[in-house]
């Protein structure tokens, strides 16, 4: 019989300011760098001004090199425009999945309607990690909608599991990686229960936007909880006492060392400032974003 | 590329700050002048910083030579969300002018370790001697680092074809009556005398170097 899955730690999100941005981050923690190939887990939720000019808001044009920022949108809308001429919008249910590669700029700022209308973006962004023998190929955007995103409902329908990436039950999410991830996300009816297996070779953890669970019927988990798994064990047992918004993140480890420094993500240091170079000199692309 | 060893090492203990007067520069294009410019204090960088500030295309109008396009500051948080002095990694980016373009010295310093990038070129120095040139292969620049202890000073003589960027990237120098530290940098422009520093804590400092008319 499966066994279950233990918990290292509980590592309750902390606020923290990115550049005028306040937001719920809970990786990197004061216990935790990075849960490899994880390396930050921020979870934003912000209600506009009435008739917020969308060139105000959001996070402007910035780079990234050497892994993939990806954005779970929960609320309102996300506006993703970057160097490679790509610009796209995600609503609720939807996921951007970008691999920087060898560098990209982009922006991140919410749909002009959401913040003209002064209405509310919630979004969960995580950073995955590349190998290094991926981190210099060509940057990649995927946009995933909602309705193109493998869900199924259980417990009696308290329980939808939407497939982003990796495999469970018969679903198999859409995103392609360079390394083995899971990325599910679940929602939960008061009640609704569900078992996910996850191998006991991939690192993971349960991350809570709202609501309470109950892990593996001993451990109360609440909002804003990242769960870290452990390795022994491949089933996840999670059991809602209210209703909640959850994620569930487990990936093969990448085993190399990392430098992560602001928006880059590398090996050595050496490669950092080069990243820096990169971007400075004009390698990673320009965006000029244009606004309706 | 023939580079000239243009500065020598004197033992003086200490130097009288009016020794070697230093004139402020009027207008760009005078000889014999120097000028002190303000820099911009560095961003601290959590691990999604933002980065979100262009480097300067143009000449900026208090910089002393059209060859230095712009200088930033930047503190990367190693933890990812607080300042750890002893870990983080600061970088100073230095754009000089390349031709119709630019390129970015980055310099990077943690603890005890000096690092520098030129174009593809990587140097890395925790034990330094008081005079070290870098062996960056370059047609137009020079690059050298200084070190001093406290109280220690150094002279160097100037080329009269070369213009000079002095950087502190560490510590506090004085020269003349001017202090420079890690928020300003000396322009030189055709010095015929020499140059001198004193250290008033232990301090690394960049100097770069051009020939100048090309």
């Amino acid at each position: 019989m499966a066994q279950l899955k233990k918990l290292k730690k509980i590592l309750p999100a902390f606020k923290v300011n990115m550049g005028g941005i306040v937001l719920d981050q809970a990786l990197p923690h004061k216990k935790v760098d990075m849960i490899d190939p994880f390396l930050l887990v921020h979870h934003l939720e912000h209600k506009f001004d009435n008739n917020t000019k969308q060139a105000n808001a959001g996070v402007p044009p910035h780079p990234h090199r050497g892994f993939a920022p990806v954005s779970f949108v929960f609320k309102g809308g996300v506006h993703h425009r970057d160097s490679t001429n790509v610009s796209s919008v995600i609503y609720p249910g939807g996921t951007q999945w970008m691999h920087a590669g060898k560098g990209i700029v982009h922006s991140e700022r919410p749909a002009k309607e959401i913040a003209e209308a002064g209405e509310t973006w919630e979004l969960i962004q995580f950073w995955v990690n590349a190998p290094a023998k991926y981190k210099m190929t060509e940057a990649k955007y995927v946009g995933l909608d909602k309705d193109k995103t493998p869900t199924v409902c259980l417990s009696n329908d308290n329980v939808e599991v939407g497939v982003v990436a990796g495999q469970f039950q018969d679903l198999k999410g859409p995103i392609e990686t360079f390394t083995p991830i899971m990325a599910l996300r679940l929602t939960f009816s008061e009640t609704g229960e569900v078992d996910i297996p996850v191998p006991a070779s991939f690192n993971g953890f349960v991350y809570l936007l709202d609501g309470a669970l109950t892990y593996n019927d001993d451990t109360s988990l609440k909002a804003k909880d990242l769960a870290w798994l452990d390795n022994e064990g491949e089933i996840v047992k999670l059991k809602a006492t209210q209703n909640t918004r959850a994620i569930l993140l487990a990936g093969e480890p990448i085993n190399e060392p990392v430098a992560t420094y602001g928006p880059f993500v590398m090996n050595e240091q050496s490669e950092i400032m080069q990243a820096m170079r990169d971007y400075q000199v004009g390698k990673m692309g320009k965006l000029d974003e244009v606004f309706e | 590329m023939k580079r000239r060893k243009f500065i020598k090492y004197s033992s003086f203990a200490s130097i009288g700050a009016s020794l070697f007067p230093m004139s402020i520069v009027e207008g760009l294009g005078k000889q014999s002048a120097s000028h002190l410019i303000q820099l911009s204090a560095a961003s601290t960088q959590i691990r999604h910083g933002a980065l979100n500030l262009p480097f300067a295309e143009f000449l900026k109008s208090e910089l002393p030579f059209d060859w230095l396009v712009d200088v930033q500051q930047n503190i990367f948080f190693k933890d990812g969300f607080q300042r750890n002095e002893a870990e983080d990694m600061n970088v100073i980016s230095i754009a000089l002018k390349e031709k119709e373009n630019f390129e970015a010295l980055q310099v990077s310093i943690k603890g005890n370790e000096i690092s520098l990038l030129w174009k593809d070129q990587y140097v890395s120095l925790n034990q330094m001697k008081t005079i070290q040139d870098l062996p960056f292969e370059d047609d137009t620049y020079t690059f050298q680092l200084v070190k001093l202890h406290t109280d220690q000073s150094i002279e160097f003589d100037q080329d009269p074809k070369r213009s000079y960027f002095i950087q502190v990237l560490d510590g506090e120098v004085l020269n003349g009556s001017n202090l420079l530290n890690s928020t300003n940098g000396l322009g030189i422009i055709s010095e015929s005398k020499p140059l001198a520093l004193n250290a008033r804590v232990n301090s690394s400092v960049l100097i770069i170097s051009r020939l100048q008319g090309i």
